[in-house]
């Protein structure tokens, strides 16, 4: 077992203990919530949400857990809310998969961290809920009251996730707390929501459960499908590109390193989620007009004369207003004509433009193409300094910074390589 | 649907609804009624028909429910007004809002306020949160529902050589907006007694919940269909096909198909495929392929691959692969397993290339009945005249 092995099965093992000694500690202090088929009735539902998360929005996915939590915590009141609550998320943290491939280390860890989030945030609640039954008069309290509370259940959660894949996976990024904004104001909503409906349950009775039953696995089927079409359509414009550079060998895998490369840098320079998925988008199309360009005026041998590459960017143009004719697509082809702009000797351009234009000559830098080797990794860096006044100072610097950071060399290994394929292209272009 | 008939049905439900808003409500209540009607319109609910639904069958289920007591006389009128908010919404806004979903949206909204307002006679004086009135309600709303897809599939059907059969099939699969609809309403219903304006929240998320995410997915699927014609267009942007060709066959593989009664899913493929069937001639930029010999079914091939490329699309790339087969080679016997989605394809594909070299829509169809029984499949030519003599393209 590897030392990062280690650390995770301490600390899984630790988040399970301190989940054990909650549910010890709660089942001595709170009374079991009953009547027993209502407890598996919300246990069911709570745990089915859990399990499946919807896309609402572009990549905001929101689980209705917490939903069910509040009205659970309301219906069974003080003596009992938070033992229910604890106890359906203790269950929750088992998926299928971990037990089906025997994995235990996630799921300990889930284990403690679900019914330790659960406990906080549901005894925040405690104070909102009325001594006895719930009455319509304490309707704004408890609403209140359910937003704080899922807030807090929401943080300590979130808090635990980040100290663990900080500790164990370094080298990834999250999402600072306040950059997922929408998703903890939406999860505050559910938990309001929740504790409403539990006090509807209470004051009419479980014949609103099948009403809020039908229009929720509606919404849920209709978030599903419009996850799996997005999946589709972006796979669809994937295949599509991909198929379009198998066309051109030297070009093979380009579009992805691309699009990579601007991830990267994107996230480093703190991009939104939206802002940066456009840009992710841009790089995966911004070639897709070289289709019509003649393979003759695409693979030659020499440089373009201008008014070749004029000829170029022209047949370019053409599939790229084609593409612009798509709602979904037009921002994204409007980033990739501004990185076409910049090329064209354009200083107004957004750094949208100059990210996509800097990973664009950084690929194509460290590719071997029909007129050149690939230079090494450090020379492409040397390159990009060079025209740090297109691209953009920060730009440049960021980008070498993830590259550096991903521990990924690009590019020929060392001059001598580069030298001897650079000669051998240019014999295979000379019989040409 | 003709105007006449438009107009007649408008006449004598308005004049029915007046007449029930004289005789049992006071008029400013017929009014709101009819105002909330008209308003409703102006949301509409996202549909997998994408005809769409108003919120006026949510207005309607509350009317019902909060208003038990009076059910049989306030139902009376519920349908009614729903032309009468009809014609509000013309004079104030112009003829197109609402008119698709006119008349089966107020025949569905009064078959429920029927059903509803018979088994309210038996329910005695039992209340809205009670489950046997809200099984009363379900069957209720089932009964209006079916009823609405009946009638959208009549109108629907004039003129229309598809079984109205499969019609009124397609006309349900609406069912997840009309349940979003009618719950909410029974939500708020079953709740106001007791919680008062909180059961409007209480009513709404889940409400807003359910339109958002068919909101979501309508959206989603006309920007997948939008970039679907958009790469179809791409071969045509590069100058290796004639400009439209596309479009074209597609609108028309699309006509034909509903035609032969394939249902949702086979016409999208239809659709897809007809779209993109053209996508492999991008393989002849790359000269040394453009030199060589090349036959359709290479393109077909080459196109099946680059679709074939998203997993998504296999089946609409498994037809593509097969279009330019034959119907039937001389001393054979038709293939059985060859998908007829295919035969549409290339049955339409090839009329509209023999128009775009200059032929008529009479000559390009006699060109392809001369091939009839072996390259293109007797029945998919018949009805594609069919399709061209319904939109004037050829004489009957």
């Amino acid at each position: 077992m590897n030392t990062q092995d280690r650390i995770g099965t301490i600390y899984s093992g630790t988040l399970a203990a301190l989940g054990a000694a909650t549910l010890i500690g709660l089942f001595v202090l709170q009374e079991s919530p009953g009547p027993l088929w209502l407890w598996v009735t919300f246990a069911a539902a709570f745990v089915a949400l859990e399990f499946s998360s919807v896309e609402v929005n572009d990549r905001l996915f929101v689980s209705g857990s917490i939903m069910v939590a509040f009205t659970a915590a309301t219906v069974f009141g003080r003596e009992s809310a938070v033992l229910a609550v604890a106890l359906m998320a203790a269950i929750a943290a088992f998926h299928p998969d971990d037990l089906r491939q025997r994995r235990w280390r996630q799921p300990a860890g889930n284990f403690g961290q679900l019914v330790f989030s659960a406990t906080v945030g549901v005894t925040v609640f405690l104070p909102f809920l009325p001594d006895g039954p719930v009455e319509a008069p304490d309707l704004p309290l408890l609403a209140a009251g359910a937003a704080l509370s899922a807030a807090v259940y929401d943080w300590v959660n979130f808090g635990l996730v980040r100290f663990m894949v900080r500790r164990l996976y370094p080298e990834r990024t999250l999402h600072p707390w306040l950059k997922m904004l929408t998703n903890h104001v939406a999860l505050a909503v559910l938990g309001a929501f929740g504790g409403i409906l539990g006090a509807a349950y209470v004051l009419v009775g479980p014949v609103i459960l099948p009403l809020i039953f039908v229009t929720f696995l509606v919404g849920q089927m209709g978030f599903h499908s419009y996850s799996k079409l997005r999946s589709a359509h972006e796979d669809t414009i994937r295949g599509f590109v991909k198929a379009v550079e198998a066309l051109d060998p030297y070009t093979r895998g380009h579009t992805e390193r691309v699009a990579a490369f601007v991830r990267m840098t994107a996230e480093r320079l703190g991009f939104e989620p939206d802002r940066l998925e456009r840009l992710r988008w841009a790089a995966l199309i911004h070639d897709v007009g070289k289709v019509a360009v003649p393979a003759a005026l695409l693979h030659k041998p020499d440089s373009l004369t201008d008014e070749e590459y004029r000829r170029m960017v022209r047949h370019m143009r053409v599939v790229e207003d084609v593409l612009a004719g798509v709602d979904f697509l037009a921002p994204m082809v409007g980033i990739a004509a501004a990185h076409h702009a910049l090329l064209d000797g354009s200083t107004d351009v957004a750094v949208e433009g100059r990210i996509l234009a800097a990973a664009d000559a950084f690929d194509a830098m460290t590719s071997t193409r029909s007129y050149r080797s690939a230079v090494t990794q450090r020379t492409a860096f040397d390159q990009l300094r060079r025209r740090r006044e297109i691209y953009g100072v920060e730009v440049v610097e960021t980008l070498i910074a993830a590259i550096e950071m991903s521990s990924e060399v690009y590019g020929s290994p060392d001059d001598e390589s580069a030298a001897v394929v650079e000669r051998l292209v240019r014999e295979r272009a000379i019989r040409a | 649907m003709p105007d006449r008939f438009r107009l007649a049905a408008l006449a004598a439900t308005s004049i029915a609804g007046i007449a029930s808003a004289v005789i049992w409500w006071p008029g400013s209540v017929f009014a709101l009624v009819v105002a909330g009607y008209a308003a409703a319109q102006f949301v509409p609910m996202p549909t997998p028909s994408r005809l769409g639904v108003s919120t006026a069958p949510a207005l309607a289920g509350a009317v019902a429910l909060t208003t038990h007591g009076s059910a049989v006389l306030v139902i009376g009128a519920l349908s009614a007004a729903l032309p009468l908010s009809r014609l509000l919404v013309h004079l104030l806004h112009g003829r197109r809002v609402g008119d698709e979903r006119f008349p089966s949206e107020p025949v569905g909204i009064g078959v429920f306020g029927g059903l509803f307002a018979l088994a309210a006679l038996g329910l005695g004086g039992r209340d809205a949160a009670d489950a046997v009135t809200l099984s009363a309600y379900a069957l209720a709303v089932g009964g209006g529902y079916l009823a609405s897809a009946a009638m959208r599939a009549a109108v629907s059907g004039r003129g229309h050589s598809m079984p109205r059969r499969l019609l009124f099939i397609r006309a349900l699969t609406d069912w997840p907006a009309h349940a979003v609809l009618y719950s909410a309403a029974a939500l708020y219903a079953v709740t106001v007694p007791v919680m008062g304006g909180w059961s409007v929240l209480l009513a709404g998320l889940p409400y807003a919940f359910g339109h958002i995410s068919l909101h979501r997915l309508q959206a989603t699927r006309h920007t997948y269909d939008q970039t679907i014609r958009a790469l179809g267009q791409i071969p045509e942007a590069g100058g290796m096909v004639t400009a439209g060709h596309a479009g074209r066959t597609a609108d028309l593989a699309v006509a034909v198909g509903a035609d032969l009664g394939l249902g949702g899913r086979a016409l999208d493929r239809v659709e897809y495929a007809a779209l993109l069937h053209d996508i492999g001639r991008l393989v002849l930029a790359n000269p040394a392929v453009a030199a060589g010999h090349h036959t359709p079914s290479d393109v077909s091939g080459w196109s099946a691959a680059i679709i074939g490329e998203a997993k998504n699309l296999d089946q609409v790339a498994g037809l593509v692969a097969v279009m330019h087969s034959p119907y039937r080679r001389p001393g054979e016997r038709r293939d059985p397993g060859l998908p007829r989605e295919a035969h549409v394809v290339r049955v339409v594909s090839a009329y509209d290339t023999e128009i775009s070299t200059g032929r008529s829509p009479l000559e390009a169809i006699e060109m392809l009945h001369r091939g009839a029984a072996y390259d293109f499949d007797p029945e998919i030519v018949s009805m594609l005249r069919h399709v061209l003599e319904r939109r004037g393209a050829i004489a009957a």
